[in-house]
């Protein structure tokens, strides 16, 4: 008898971090109960179990370099993700993963790399650029800039991580808010209103965005302007899913699912496939 | 699957079908279309199942015998100390029949195949139902007028997919056998049957060519349907359909080749079970996120999914259409969206 498909492996919390001041996103450690941490890459996605509530879909925010645990940010939203904060230590949750496409690091290889993030979607750039920040994958890509915003400063994710990036050799750290408060010095606007103001150099670039639809959707024509071309600008896709490998038919871009093509894809691809998203 | 080179035919007298369904059902889990409550529907063999054959096509379609309407994917048990044990779905290899289905249920199966089987890791649930199946198909006396399976490439008598071809004829039921599973269901039934008399059989083989699939003519250019589909993707005519769509979703259940669903869990702190149930794209909440976000939040994205979906995406993607022309949808839309005319709107001067 095969695994079955649905059956997910279990998982135990080792540790649970709260990362922003609205206390709504907390970060979930997992150690395997079952089996080993099947191999992923950035990019992936995971659906996590609440035994009595359901799944959701969250994307990997640890990086395969870090081997013993893997890790999701979680934001308190509907039903299952107010369970799962619930849960403390040592509780014991379900994982099946990891699913769909990673990024296509052999195409980042010799390139320098603008990263553009928003909101509570930065979990699967932080798992990229963690990556690309060890020994073995460092050399292997150039400039790495890097644009996120968030609404207010308490809300942007791995603040100590952030500040370690923004002295990283080769890389330049763009924070933006919607709305400062006493501390804030950065800038003050949406995120593609900072890419447009930055101007990062394209010349050697490609480009990738994880974020909700709007900041995709806004900032692609600045990307454009920018001498980006579509089939080098790397969209994370998000649509509602629930299987996870491309049957339940919730997920799809016209005829490709975003669970099992993507969620990954090019601006060339996704404009050939639809704008409904 | 192994196709034996002649197909054998016998003769089943009207009379004995009670009886041969009854010894039939203690050698495997046998379906038959049965009339429940004021529909046909394709449900597990019981004695007192009121049997109904002629009603074209049931009410329900036969998927739910692979994909049922709801299944149980595995139970869960929490312990005192919080330890969460699994128990996958209990598996058995017992034969499963599915008995009186049409040519248009069992062609969806290729469909169900596609989706379930090729389109990604096998659905290992599905797997196991289906390598389990053998299907006694019924021929089609008397297609209905909203039936449409000529111009969807089948045909009332067409046999692909079957095991076993049952044709009605007036003094009882002529069963050809095409494969060897089919072959190895009914041999230990044997005394039920007679040989069929030559006049039993060119009664039968008149009727088989009849309505046998027709070679060329009459079937929709699928290729064409889905260029002009993918070309006509912003046509007011999408909206003229959505103006009328409740959202009720009864054109996806009724639909023996929709296979869309949801996985949910039912459940209790000491257990309970993941459960997948059919879903429906009509429906706005099937991709509503968590953010309030959604995709397709207008109707007339909804309409274009389904239809797109059936004309347009699965060719695409090398999977059969997404429609076999049993005309349930039509039937059963209590708002008459007839998915006849969207064909003829794309491929007009068919049919």
């Amino acid at each position: 008898m095969d695994q079955p498909l649905f059956v997910p492996q279990r998982m135990e919390i080792v540790s649970v971090t709260d990362e922003v001041d609205s206390h709504d996103i907390l970060t979930f450690e997992l150690r395997p109960l079952d089996g080993e941490i099947a191999p992923y890459l950035p990019g992936q996605f995971a659906e996590l179990s609440v035994f009595g509530v359901g799944e959701a879909t969250f994307g990997y925010a640890s990086s395969p370099h870090e081997t013993e645990t893997v890790r999701f940010s979680v934001k308190r939203m509907g039903a299952l993700t107010q369970e799962l904060h619930r849960l403390g230590v040592g509780a014991t949750v379900g994982l099946r993963g990891p699913l769909g496409n990673p990024f296509d690091l052999a195409r980042f290889e010799g390139r320098d790399l603008i990263v553009v993030g928003g909101g509570y979607a930065f979990t699967t750039l932080r798992s990229l650029i963690a990556y690309l920040l060890t020994d073995a994958q460092r050399p292997k890509v150039g400039h790495i800039s890097l644009f996120y915003g968030v609404r207010s400063p308490g809300l942007f994710l791995y603040k100590e991580e952030l500040a370690r990036w923004e002295k990283a050799e080769n890389f330049s750290l763009h924070l933006t808010v919607d709305a400062a408060d006493e501390n804030w010095k950065g800038p003050v606007m949406v995120v593609p209103a900072l890419v447009e103001k930055v101007a990062p150099d394209t010349r050697n670039a490609v480009a990738v965005i994880c974020g909700p639809p709007p900041m995709i959707k806004y900032t692609l024509p600045v990307l454009e302007k920018l001498d980006l071309k579509p089939e080098e600008v790397f969209i994370s896709m998000e649509m509602k899913m629930k299987c996870g490998v491309g049957l339940c038919g919730r997920c799809n871009l016209g005829p490709k699912f975003v669970c099992k093509d993507g969620p990954i894809f090019t601006l060339k691809e996704l404009r050939e496939l639809t704008d409904v998203y | 699957m192994t196709r034996t080179n002649t197909s054998d035919s016998r003769f089943l007298l009207r009379d004995d079908l009670t009886a041969f369904l009854s010894a039939l059902s203690e050698r495997c889990e046998l379906w038959i279309p049965q009339a429940v409550g004021e529909g046909v529907r394709f449900l597990p063999y019981r004695e007192e199942a009121l049997l109904n054959l002629d009603q074209t096509p049931p009410d329900h379609p036969a998927k739910s015998i692979l994909f049922p309407n709801t299944e149980t994917l595995f139970r869960y048990e929490r312990t005192e100390d919080g330890a969460i044990t699994l128990i996958p779905q209990e598996t058995t290899n017992q034969p499963l029949a599915l008995f009186g289905a049409r040519s248009c249920d069992i062609r969806a199966f290729d469909a169900l195949d596609a989706v379930f089987l090729k389109r990604s890791a096998p659905d290992t649930s599905y797997r196991q139902r289906r390598n389990r199946l053998v299907i006694i198909g019924f021929g089609c006396l008397d297609p209905a007028a909203t039936c449409f399976c000529e111009r969807m490439g089948g045909g009332p008598f067409d046999e692909a997919g079957m095991d076993i071809q049952m044709i009605p004829l007036p003094e009882g039921y002529l069963f050809r056998t095409l494969t060897d599973r089919g072959k190895a269901l009914i041999a230990p039934l044997a005394s039920f049957f007679k040989e069929a008399d030559p006049v039993t059989a060119s009664q039968a083989e008149a009727l088989r060519r009849k309505g046998a699939p027709h070679p060329d003519g009459a079937a929709v250019d699928f290729a064409a349907l889905k260029a002009a589909v993918e070309a006509g993707r912003e046509e007011p005519f999408w909206e003229s359909l959505a103006a009328v769509c409740l959202g009720c979703g009864i054109c996806t259940f009724a639909c023996p080749v929709c296979s869309c669903f949801s996985l949910v869990d039912e459940g209790a702190l000491k257990g309970g079970r993941r459960i997948r149930h059919w879903d429906a794209c009509m429906f706005s909440v099937f991709t509503r996120e968590a953010s309030g976000h959604n995709p397709r939040g207008a109707a007339v994205d909804r309409v274009k999914q389904r239809f797109f979906h059936k004309f347009f995406y699965s060719l695409e993607n090398g999977e059969p259409p997404g429609c076999v022309g049993c005309g349930r949808c039509v039937t059963q839309c209590p708002t008459c969206i007839d998915i006849r005319e969207v064909i003829d709107h794309f491929q007009p001067g068919e049919g």
